[in-house]
């Protein structure tokens, strides 16, 4: 038995080690998180209109066309959970934030991770990587969350010996100021009309989703209530989505939506919302998908009408 | 609780360590494996614990009844049968049985709503039922004696390595050797995490790797080519291999561990010379259940041929219906039935022991009648993946259309393909041994040194818990 035991011994230090030096050596290997955090983190001092939110936003403002100071930190997939913590850790250091964008559309009240069994493996990845690359516990984080291997969908293993043969900057996803680079017209395949199409139904109806409500609220709240006390400027756009997606979302979502907005407003008089969801300036080419402009002709013709929109106050 | 998760990465130790340290009496250790089994299982759905130990109890009734009234035997056996079946009966096929009978009579005209309730199934409820029936049948057939200890049978029906999803034992294997004092055997106990390791690796990147690809072309038939459909059902028929086999050889080394010796349940089935030879090696312990207690009864192979292909058909029948509740199951039973007739009517199809025996390599004719063996059961494995007829009908469809020729091998594709090999090679050359990486107690060739050996551990680990994640079930939990 002992001998037994020292055999496993001896194996779980092994393999333990390597885990280990596995997990080190990631921190090596750039990636969309670390770069947005390591930016923000580099340009506090000079950042005048941050970008957060999920790939609505991600795939399509090119800060580029928005002016000097401006970053695009949203990401897909992103949970507003994460939002909120990136604007408590730096709003008191960004003197010159005039202004922070965010998206807001007819399901985000409903839209998380945390209460949905299929959308398990998905929070279990932001939440690794928005710990280990920004520094943002999900509630009570535990150690393990730490952990690539245990925790991660998103492709340690590519990044790792990947970054063996490509150059290490071919991991950040994003271009230097953020926008995602690979939501192209050029790639978006011949189905994209079909991809990503809403759900029929309200989302009001099942309990998940209602766990994820409550949660929302408490969460745009808080960012709503921090942008009043800090005196910042914060808009939310709700972006233009394809008639095939359009067909699908009912008026009673739209009305749901204007509710969330409204209450949001009652706390904070200020906030701004922008509704491009039937905006007939977009079309075809300007998709990557149902839902999401692409960060060719979408993110060209979406950006400079957000540009007028934040100088129209500034 | 999976296998191929933390919680178990955590489990397994603090049972093993107590089991062979802390509960050294047999009967204390028989007590850890009901309370580990109970927990092992209870991770899932402790509601369903109820019916673990109403199924022990009865069958424990049952079987010390049997032996107190011999004359009363056959009732209180067929009794034992009708409640286990009626459990199993309501949880599996309640829903089926009475929507296929709304429709029966749709088809003749009568109008009948069909009463369907929202019955979630308990996992593993097949497998240990079918082992339940088997000690109380055994116990009445005088092939083993009663147990007297609850404790007992409540560790036979619920040892957690196989609990879920088998192999399914027979009592007079398993039951002896949960009574008799175990003693730990390090060459077994290091064996058998080898046997784990390699069920791991199967499991973790050969069938969820295929999988994912499989889930992908199931979703979207009809976009799909004739080719890629046609390449779904090869990824599908290793898919369900590594899943399944992977969990038995994780179930069979996780069993060794504690003493116990489990039957093998797959025995290298793709290196089948006949679709006879593959049900030999395939899912063993079902179709040795379905032989001893359905087969046999009706009369086997003794009568006429007729009446061998009718039993034959039976079986393969029950079979079907015993993975599900569905039309396609039953389907995929009586496709087998069917290539089963020929070789019952001129007596073909039986080979002993392994394909090239002794050799590096199989015969061309060998190789012909492998490659053709596996071709029908990876056809009849599209059966089985089929969510329903109508869907099984577009599959093949497509796949046998023009789109078929289509030649084209996506990156994923390839990958999956290359696991695959990689498996198959390693099986081939240990495919005379009860596992792959079973290289008994001096082993030969590269591997006799410690140095390689323990590369290859460090390395299969390594790589299986990268490449995939900890987290994706088993497919016949479900059953």
């Amino acid at each position: 038995m002992k001998q037994f035991l020292k055999k496993i011994l001896i194996f779980s230090v092994i393999v333990m080690a390597i885990f280990v030096a596995y997990e080190l050596l990631l921190l090596l290997v750039p990636n969309e998180f670390s770069y947005k955090k390591g930016y923000i983190e580099k340009h506090k001092d000079e950042l005048r209109i941050l970008v957060l939110g999920n790939s609505h936003l991600a795939d399509c403002i090119d800060c580029s066309l928005l002016g000097e100071g401006a970053f695009n930190a949203a990401q897909p997939g992103r949970s507003v959970y994460y939002d909120l913590q990136l604007l408590k850790e730096y709003i008191d250091q960004m003197p010159k934030l005039e202004c922070v964008v965010m998206p807001y559309s007819y399901d985000y009240q409903y839209w998380g991770h945390l209460h949905e069994e299929k959308h398990e493996a998905k929070f279990n990845t932001y939440r690794c990587m928005n710990l280990k690359y920004m520094g943002y516990t999900y509630l009570d984080g535990e150690w393990w969350h730490w952990s690539e291997i245990l925790n991660s969908n998103y492709d340690h293993c590519g990044r790792l010996f990947g970054s063996l043969y490509k150059p290490l900057t071919d991991f950040t996803m994003c271009d230097s100021l953020g926008i995602e680079l690979d939501a192209c017209y050029d790639t978006r395949g011949d189905d994209w009309m079909t991809k990503q199409l809403p759900e029929t139904t309200s989302l009001a109806d099942s309990t998940e989703q209602r766990l994820n409500y409550q949660d929302n609220v408490k969460i745009y709240s808080e960012i709503v209530t921090l942008a009043r006390d800090h005196n910042m400027r914060l808009i939310f756009v709700a972006m233009p989505i394809y008639k095939t997606a359009r067909e699908r979302v009912s008026q009673q979502r739209i009305d749901e939506m204007n509710e969330f907005i409204a209450m949001l407003k009652r706390i904070n008089p200020d906030i701004e919302f922008y509704d491009f969801i039937d905006d007939k300036r977009f079309v075809e080419r300007d998709y990557y998908n149902s839902i999401h402009l692409n960060n060719t002709y979408g993110a060209r013709k979406f950006t400079p009408l957000l540009r007028e929109i934040i100088e129209r106050k500034m | 609780m999976v296998f191929n998760s933390i919680q178990f990465l955590v489990f397994l130790p603090i049972v093993f360590l107590l089991y062979w340290l802390v509960f050294k009496p047999v009967k204390w250790q028989n007590a850890l494996i009901v309370v580990a089994s109970y927990v092992f299982y209870g991770w899932w759905d402790w509601r369903f614990l109820t019916l673990i130990a109403l199924t022990s109890l009865c069958t424990y009734a049952s079987g010390v009844l049997i032996e107190r009234h011999r004359d009363k035997g056959k009732i209180i056996s067929a009794a034992n049968i009708v409640v286990n079946l009626s459990i199993l009966g309501f949880f599996k096929y309640f829903n089926f049985f009475t929507e296929s009978f709304a429709d029966a009579m749709m088809s003749l005209g009568w109008h009948c709503d069909a009463p369907t309730l929202n019955i979630v199934l308990p996992v593993g409820i097949s497998f240990y039922t079918f082992q339940a029936l088997s000690y109380s049948i055994d116990v009445y057939r005088k092939k083993l004696d009663a147990s007297h200890s609850l404790l007992d049978v409540m560790a036979f029906i619920s040892f957690f390595p196989q609990l879920v999803a088998g192999p399914i034992e027979r009592a007079t294997k398993l039951l002896p050797q949960i009574q008799q004092p175990r003693h730990f055997d390090a060459s077994e106990a290091t064996s058998g995490m080898r046997q784990m390791l390699w069920g791991l690796f199967k499991k973790m990147i050969v069938a969820d790797t295929c999988g994912m690809i499989v889930d992908r072309l199931w979703e979207d038939t009809a976009s799909q080519t004739g080719f890629a459909l046609m390449l779904g059902g090869v990824l599908f028929a290793f898919q369900i291999y590594a899943d399944f086999s992977g969990y038995s050889d994780i179930a069979i080394g996780c069993a060794r561990l504690f003493g116990i010796n489990l039957t093998t349940n797959f025995k290298v089935p793709y290196f089948s010379r006949s679709i006879r030879e593959y049900w030999r090696r395939w899912h063993i312990t079902l179709m040795n259940w379905f032989t001893e207690y359905v087969y046999f009864p009706l009369g086997g192979s003794r009568g006429t041929k007729a009446k061998t292909i009718l039993n034959t058909f039976i079986v393969f029948a029950l079979s079907g219906l015993w993975h599900g509740a569905n039309w396609t199951y039953v389907v995929w039973g009586l496709y087998h039935a069917t290539w089963f007739v020929p070789l019952i009517l001129l007596n073909r199809g039986r080979y002993k022991g392994t394909v090239a025996a002794g050799k590096n390599l199989p015969s061309l004719k060998e190789a012909g009648l492998m490659l053709m063996t596996f071709a029908i059961a990876a056809f009849g494995l599209i059966i089985f993946r089929a969510p329903s007829m109508a869907e099984l009908g577009t599959y093949l469809s497509t796949m046998f259309s023009t789109s078929l020729l289509k030649v084209s091998f996506g990156y994923d594709i390839k990958v999956a393909l290359t696991y695959c090999a990689i498996m198959l090679i390693v099986e081939w050359i240990y495919r005379e041994k009860r596992f792959a990486l079973d290289f008994g107690d001096s082993p030969s060739g590269i591997v006799r040194h410690r140095w390689v050996r323990w590369t290859i551990y460090v390395v299969l680990f390594v790589f299986t818990v990268l490449m995939s994640g900890l987290h994706s079930n088993f497919i016949y939990f479900q059953f």
